[in-house]
């Protein structure tokens, strides 16, 4: 990483409490363009805190985080990130809802009344990020009929609508099935390959340390240790010399 | 009497313009508070809004007055508690929805107007539209159209998901507001027309029957508005050569819309 580099995200000793108890304590770190993160704990970890933290969904109760180099206030360029969230695999199936309209929902500058009649710019961008998630042939099914699997995949289709720098995915993989898994840790390689950074958390230690470039793990509201994929290779190659 | 012939009536063009009016307003509001699983929401609102019945009654200022300032408070209310999250959503609709029905009707008893206004409130009535409820009415429609026109992307991915739409840049709180004090209005002014025990069937019930059909939300959206049409001209029609409640013959179209699709959905 370029040392002169400016981070995307600084965050700067970040303590969170609910009620009475700490949810993170002291939490520093940085993400740079282009690096691929996982972040990994237990259940309550805190990493889902950490995460909505990071987007500014939630205010930390103390410490500071400079996102795109501005506190949230002054931030207004929201199609620099891509966000798949938690539960929204999960939603409804009677969600009235077709995949084309969930991915155009990523647009972020619809003129007044598009919605009536969608412009050519619109149609392009959501057809663009549809082939890209490889779910073109599905834009016209309702989101209630896909799998999880698929389902996964027109959220991650609406995040890139806007080509965002920073994509951010909670739990991505909870729910699909391990072929699907591997498909789509294959897709998230080939997004960071071209330059988008990714933020990735999860409690699935083993794919996210083979997956990710660095790893935080959050352990009891601290970040336990960091590793870098480099020294993770390193540590596993000993282990298999060892074993011979 | 020709079919016709109805029209020549004042309070009937009145109602048949509200109710076309209303007709449309009351799906585009609906929509997205079943697709937030907030449905009761509207109750809750039309059982406050009888609370404002009884405070104009007693302070004999205009009934809308008391509705609209009433059904805001508590939709308000509603929300910052719900957000407060300190109790569940429903929890809160049930402590709004009961204790303002509690307190108008001993209000209107000790009023002493329980017998003579209050079942036109709770049921509704043809002949109670003013001029005044046409002209809300209108000017609500052209808000929720303009506000629709403007923030549907917005309204759309606030009902699919919250954190998500803060994340795309939605001014979630603002958006929230301003759709919570539409629902109020719109709550508040078509209380006289179908009554307060019926206002939420017509906002929630025309969206169900559209979405059996399985369609996109666009499409939902444009059936529901459909289904309503008929349902509120139907009951009026019906309400007039059978002299029967308009409110409730609404409602029970919106509710043979529904089960007609539920059964056709279930052969396709």
């Amino acid at each position: 990483m370029s040392i002169n580099m400016q981070p995307l995200i600084q965050c700067k000793n970040i303590f969170f409490r609910y009620d009475a108890t700490d949810v993170l304590r002291d939490i520093s770190f940085d993400v740079f363009p282009g690096e691929y993160i996982g972040i990994i704990g237990g259940n309550g970890s805190g990493k889902t805190t950490l995460l909505k933290i990071i987007l500014g969904l939630l205010h930390p109760t103390k410490g500071d985080i400079l996102f795109f180099d501005q506190p949230f206030a002054d931030f207004h360029d929201w199609h620099k990130v891509g966000y798949v969230p938690q539960h929204v695999f999960r939603n409804d199936v009677n969600f009235p809802a077709t995949v084309w309209e969930i991915v155009e929902s990523g647009h972020l500058d619809a003129r007044f009344g598009e919605w009536l009649v969608p412009g050519k710019k619109k149609c392009s961008v959501v057809e663009r990020s549809l082939k890209q998630a490889g779910i073109e042939h599905l834009a016209s099914k309702r989101i209630g009929e896909l799998s999880g699997g698929e389902r996964q995949r027109v959220f991650i289709a609406r995040a890139l609508v806007s080509r965002p720098e920073l994509l951010v995915l909670d739990e991505p993989t909870t729910g699909i099935d391990a072929a699907t898994e591997e498909q789509f840790y294959a897709f998230l390689r080939t997004l960071n390959n071209v330059g988008m950074t990714i933020i990735l958390v999860s409690h699935d230690l083993e794919a996210v340390e083979r997956e990710v470039k660095r790893v935080l793990y959050l352990n009891h509201c601290v970040i336990d240790r960091v590793s870098k994929k480099n020294e993770r290779e390193v540590v596993l190659n000993e282990k298999k010399v060892s074993n011979i | 009497m020709s079919f016709f012939d109805i029209f020549q009536f004042d309070f009937f063009v009145r109602a048949f313009e509200a109710g076309l009016l209303l007709s449309i307003i009351a799906p585009l509001i609906g929509m997205f508070l079943v697709v937030r699983r907030y449905s009761l929401f509207a109750d809750a609102l039309s059982h406050v809004s009888l609370l404002g019945v009884a405070l104009a009654l007693m302070l004999k200022i205009p009934v809308l007055l008391g509705t609209l300032f009433t059904a805001l408070l508590a939709a308000f209310g509603i929300e910052r508690l719900r957000m407060g999250g300190r109790v569940f959503g429903e929890a809160v609709i049930a402590l709004f929805l009961s204790s303002s029905l509690a307190l108008s009707v001993v209000l209107l008893g000790l009023g002493g107007n329980v017998n003579a206004n209050l079942l036109s409130y709770l049921f509704g009535s043809l002949t109670t539209v003013t001029v005044l409820d046409v002209v809300l009415l209108l000017l609500l429609f052209i808000g929720v159209s303009f506000f629709l026109l403007f923030f549907y992307r917005e309204l759309f991915l606030f009902s699919l998901d919250e954190d998500l739409a803060a994340v795309s840049g939605v001014r979630t709180r603002l958006i929230n507001g301003i759709f919570v004090a539409l629902a109020a209005v719109c709550v508040a002014a078509v209380l006289q027309i179908v009554g307060a025990l019926l206002v939420g069937a017509l906002l929630v019930v025309p969206v169900l029957a559209a979405m059996q059909w399985r369609m996109s939300f666009r499409r939902t959206l444009f059936l529901a508005i459909f289904f309503s049409f008929l349902s509120v001209n139907i009951g009026f029609f019906a309400a007039y050569f059978f002299d029967i409640a308009s409110g409730g013959t609404i409602v029970i179209c919106t509710v043979l819309f529904f089960l007609g699709s539920f059964f056709a959905h279930r052969r396709i």
